[in-house]
């Protein structure tokens, strides 16, 4: 889309908005509008309610980018600002005329001995979004986690509906869907491998990050492509009032962090990067074989943004992170993202807001073999371009419209081997696979009564799979029944889907709400994975003529309490969820440098249902929070397990995480966390059998058993001192797994050493009581 | 391949960490299921057939005979063999030799079932050199045994390697497939974790050319992990009634002595 058309294209929807939403009450109205900001360091702030005082069921919140615009009958008002964390803002405004007005928020740091009112805290309530867990990253900063890596991922699988994908791991499950099918957004970028080293970190340094929403049901219209959920991080921006620095020393990794103003103020930066260690160690092995060896981590992001005028910003944000393993010059393994997004936000009038997004994201990983004459390189890449145009219509107090059109280009390189002229092995390449995904949105939050408040929308999504390439089809069996060459261009395939989403509330009395949601969700892109653990060589594949699109529908419904002048937070919901087109293999898939890999596939249906309880206290010396998920997933496939429904392997019956942070002192806060689940289902042996002197196991059910339970407490503390007015410095200290619980990770069955006609079960724990230490900085 | 390299140095960093120890699980006695495992090969007159049943998972002995079995194997050329059962569920024929090229059909009847399979014997390929390497893995020198062989192109090819050290009764090591180095000279390295080599060692290696099927059938067994998210049993050339395999293979032995 060129500039010059999407000029043209801003001016006439002004046009057709204003006629649309002039003049329909009697009164005439006037629009403040404009960004709300942190007083410290200039960082817009998103989700900040603004509401009148004489009326707080008017109001509205800033959007993605810190901006606002409240449509109000003339006269004097007295809005009311507030944001978690910070001190809530009165604002006197008079209005005779369409107003633009920027406020700054003072963050409430020292707020622990003040008593703060804060009446518009009832978002939760409030808000007809049902199924969105916001996390706030200030909130999170005394959770204790592994190793002492604050990660925002871990935080997250501790909320209702969200389950961790095992021991340490940063992978998680939401609502019964697989890994694939949650979207993880990084400033509007996809990111498809979200962990480093299998798992165990995940790729959002938290340094880095300011806001991190998570949606396990009813969507927004402007998100589609994956099933399950839409996690939606968005970098920091950057201090706009001084330079500053921060950074922290931990046992395995460090980071460092650096932001400031930009063009005296009308812009800022942020750039923070973040390093493992674990090999420096292995340098000072004597073991030649073991120093040689390379493992590590690193992250960089960077942001800049700049104030063109009142009316533009310009963005522009980038990441790059990459793990590299290596054994001497034998054996290489690296694999990482890379994203860039730059955006524009444009305020087109008071009321509407546009934001222009040209996104590029890149996941690949290489692996290098050179030992004797075994010599080759395997590469494979996931790539693309994503342009969106979204548009944000105020039209009133009571009605907010979000459209806009969004191309996405995804191409996928399959693992290819470039074997060297020497190697014994042969080069083996795979046609990449291009897919084009054209959708459209319109969505509308509307507050017909005071008490009823709906976001409606409905999303469209084209998909075209493209060619060149040759493409097969499959019989029942996975035996080849045609194949035909496309040229460059010609469209493969073609699918067209309509997404309707729904959330509501109803507002009982001032705390207490009830919400229903639906939503349908289409998938284009599946990760296939046979291993336990998703692993960066995982092969990916679209929608195809044989791969039809997944698909889930998903009803929810919630009851939502407020106690206590809001310092508490009750929420209970409930879903159903089916699914279609689901994926598995066949047995003994060969799903690696495979041309025929859609053949293994095997497609089948899903259902999943459960309910999500959260108690949250928000405030004061103790914080925290309890969750409780009671949780089914279930899918049923043809040619697995007879037909018959199997739990899948996420699917966790009990789930219960606890919370609490304690401001000790001034200077000390103590936290703990404690998890406790039952096991996921498994496929253990139910028999064995002897062929040709060897043991094998007899299998009769798929994922008929559970693991054991598992459960966890994990210790955390933090000392914090201001060396100077200017230099802050903290400690961290942690203890993960304190009372050192052998949680089973793998349960495996072997022969007996000593007698091999005796086979036992033995079991793997990952960790045992692990401390940590980390030192950060901040100037 | 790449994945199980990969998998292991997960597995070897996790170990670093983790603990291991034997536990007690409650496995339910399913429904019991028959087992029948058939060769025919190339390289000597007696063929055998095993017949079983699968046990309990906590039975002391995973070999459960069954008796009574008729048995016999047509080949393409018009022969039909009788199995005769020897000891308890080992039925062998003493009065053919397996030929390349040759369609085999194995008939399995049992009280008023039967059980079919068809197995074609592959041509055979001969490994023209065998040795001693040493490779350093995680930084332990392991002496491994290489054999050098020329893979016909063109044409799949799947291997079975099974050896014997100093006259144990032979064991299978691996199976392999030619799909990243069909056509070419190929070194193939023979190692065993569980066992290790030392220098004098006798070190016979039997390596036969399978069927896809066969191929399908151990390669299931060997890549089946504890990283793997859903084992189940071996693809059956029997179908749905009994587990196993029928591997008509073309059978070739080559000896070294362990440097």
């Amino acid at each position: 889309m060129s500039v010059e058309l999407l000029g043209k294209l801003h001016f006439f929807l002004s046009v057709v908005l204003i006629g649309l939403s002039s003049s329909t009450w009697g009164q005439p109205t006037y629009t403040i509008s404009g960004y709300i900001r942190d007083a410290h360091t200039g960082e817009t702030l998103v989700g900040t309610s603004l509401r009148l005082k004489a009326e707080p069921a008017i109001g509205t919140h800033t959007n993605h980018y810190g901006f606002y615009s409240l449509t109000l009958v003339g006269g004097p008002h007295v809005l009311v600002v507030s944001h978690v964390g910070y001190e809530s803002h009165e604002t006197t405004v008079s209005l005779s005329e369409d107003k633009r007005v920027d406020i700054d928020l003072s963050s409430g740091e020292l707020l622990d001995e003040v008593v703060v009112s804060q009446p518009a805290i009832n978002e939760q309530v409030r808000s007809p979004q049902m199924g969105v867990a916001r996390v706030d990253v200030n909130e999170i900063k005394h959770v204790p986690v592994l190793m002492g890596e604050k990660d925002v991922l871990k935080t997250i699988q501790l909320l209702p509906g969200v389950l961790a994908g095992g021991e340490g791991s940063s992978n998680f499950f939401v609502r019964g869907g697989a890994g694939d099918q949650n979207l993880i957004l990084l400033d509007e970028a996809m990111v498809y491998n979200a962990s480093h080293l299998f798992g165990f970190f995940s790729t959002f340094n938290s340094d880095a990050v300011k806001d991190v929403n998570l949606y396990k049901g009813g969507m927004p219209a402007q998100y589609g492509g994956r099933l399950a959920s839409v996690l939606d991080i968005s970098m920091l921006d950057g201090n706009k009032r001084r330079v500053g620095m921060e950074g922290g020393i931990g046992l395995i990794a460090s980071r460092l962090k650096m932001d400031g103003p930009i063009a005296g103020g009308r812009g800022s930066f942020m750039l923070s990067g973040r390093r493992t260690y674990a090999d420096l160690f292995l340098k000072f092995a004597d073991d030649e074989s073991i120093n040689n060896s390379r493992l590590y981590f690193y992250d960089l992001n960077a942001k800049a943004n700049y104030r063109i005028n009142d009316r533009n910003t310009l963005f522009i944000s980038g990441y790059f992170g990459r793990d590299v393993m290596g054994y001497a010059s034998l054996f290489g393994f690296g694999w990482g993202n890379a994203t860039a997004t730059l955006r524009w936000n444009h305020v087109l009038n008071s009321r509407l807001f546009s934001n222009t997004s040209f996104i590029y994201s890149n996941f690949n990983y290489h692996v290098n073999i050179d030992n004797n004459d075994l010599n080759f390189a395997i590469a494979s890449r996931i790539l693309n371009y994503n342009v969106k145009q979204d548009f944000q219509f105020f039209q009133s107090d009571r009605s907010t419209w979000r459209f806009g059109v969004n191309l996405l280009r995804q191409e996928i390189s399959p693992a290819n081997i470039d074997a060297g002229a020497n190697s014994s092995v042969n080069s083996l390449r795979l046609d990449s696979r291009k897919g084009m995904e054209l959708a459209g949105y319109l969505s509308h939050e509307w507050k017909p009564t005071d008490r009823l408040s709906v976001v409606y929308g409905l999303r469209a999504n084209n998909f075209l799979l493209l060619g060149p390439g040759m493409f097969y089809g499959y019989d029942a069996d996975g035996d080849v029944l045609d194949g035909r060459r496309y040229e460059r261009g010609d469209v493969v395939q073609y699918y067209f889907n309509l997404e309707p989403r729904l959330s509501m509330s109803y507002q009982l009395h001032r705390n207490n709400s009830v919400k229903l949601s639906y939503n349908r969700n289409v998938q284009h892109l599946h990760q296939l994975t046979n291993s336990t653990s998703s692993l960066p060589t995982d092969a990916w594949v679209m929608s195809s003529n044989n791969i039809k699109p997944q698909m889930a529908d998903q009803a929810a419904i919630g009851y939502y309490q407020n106690f206590s002048d809001d310092r508490y937070e009750f929420s209970v919901e409930s879903y159903y969820k089916r699914m279609q087109n689901q994926i598995d293999y066949r047995n003994t898939a060969d799903l690696q440098a495979n041309e025929h890999i859609e053949a293994e596939l095997l497609y089948g249906i899903g259902r999943a249902y459960g309910a999500e309880l959260l108690l949250k206290k928000r405030e004061g010396q103790l914080n925290g929070w309890l969750s409780y998920t009671l949780s089914r997933s279930e899918r049923r496939f043809d040619d697995i397990n007879q037909g018959n429904w199997f739990a899948a392997r996420q699917d966790r019956t009990h789930d219960v995480s606890a919370v609490a942070m304690y401001q000790l002192s001034p200077a000390w806060n103590i936290s703990a966390t404690f998890v406790y689940s039952t096991g996921n289902a498994v496929t253990f042996p139910s028999g064995k059998y002897s062929v040709d002197g060897r043991t094998l196991w007899y299998y009769t059910e798929r994922n008929g058993y559970r693991m054991p339970d598992y459960h966890r407490l994990d210790l955390g503390a933090t000392w914090e001192s201001n060396v100077s007015k200017r230099f802050k410095s903290s400690w961290t200290f942690g203890i993960y797994n304190a009372y050192n619980r052998k949680n089973a990770y793998i349960i495996d069955f072997r022969e007996n050493e000593h007698n091999p006609n005796i086979t036992e079960a033995y079991r793997i724990a990952l960790f045992g009581i692990i401390p940590s230490v980390t030192w950060n900085f901040k100037f | 391949m790449h994945r199980y390299r990969i998998i292991s140095i997960v597995l070897f960093l996790s170990l670093s960490w983790s603990c291991e120890d034997v536990i007690d699980i409650n496995l339910n006695d399913a429904h019991t299921q028959l087992v029948i495992v058939g060769e025919v090969n190339n390289r000597t007159n007696r063929q055998q057939v095993t017949i079983s049943r699968t046990v309990a998972f906590d039975r002391d002995r995973p070999f459960d005979p069954v008796s009574g079995a008729d048995v016999h194997v047509s080949s393409g050329s018009g022969g039909v063999f009788h199995f005769i059962e020897q000891t308890p569920g080992i039925y062998i024929a003493n009065n053919f030799r397996g030929r390349e090229n040759e369609r085999y059909e194995l008939r399995v009847q049992l009280g008023g079932e039967v059980f079919t399979a068809v197995s074609t014997m592959p041509t055979l390929v001969v490994a023209d050199s065998i040795g001693t390497a040493l490779r350093n893995i995680f930084g332990e020198e392991e002496k491994l045994i290489t054999l050098k062989f020329q893979d016909p192109p063109y044409i799949p090819n799947y291997y079975r390697y099974l050896w014997s050290v100093n006259g144990t009764p032979f064991e299978m090591v691996h199976v392999a497939q030619d799909k990243f180095n069909d056509g070419r000279y190929v070194s193939e390295d023979l190692i065993d974790f569980d066992l290790k080599l030392v220098a004098g060692d006798l070190v016979t290696v039997q390596m036969q050319c399978i069927d896809k099927a066969t191929f399908d059938f151990w390669n299931a067994v060997q890549t089946t992990n504890p990283g793997t998210a859903a084992p189940a049993n071996p693809p059956s050339v029997f179908g749905e009634g009994a587990l196993g395999y029928f591997s008509a293979c073309a059978v070739s032995e080559i000896s070294t002595v362990v440097q």
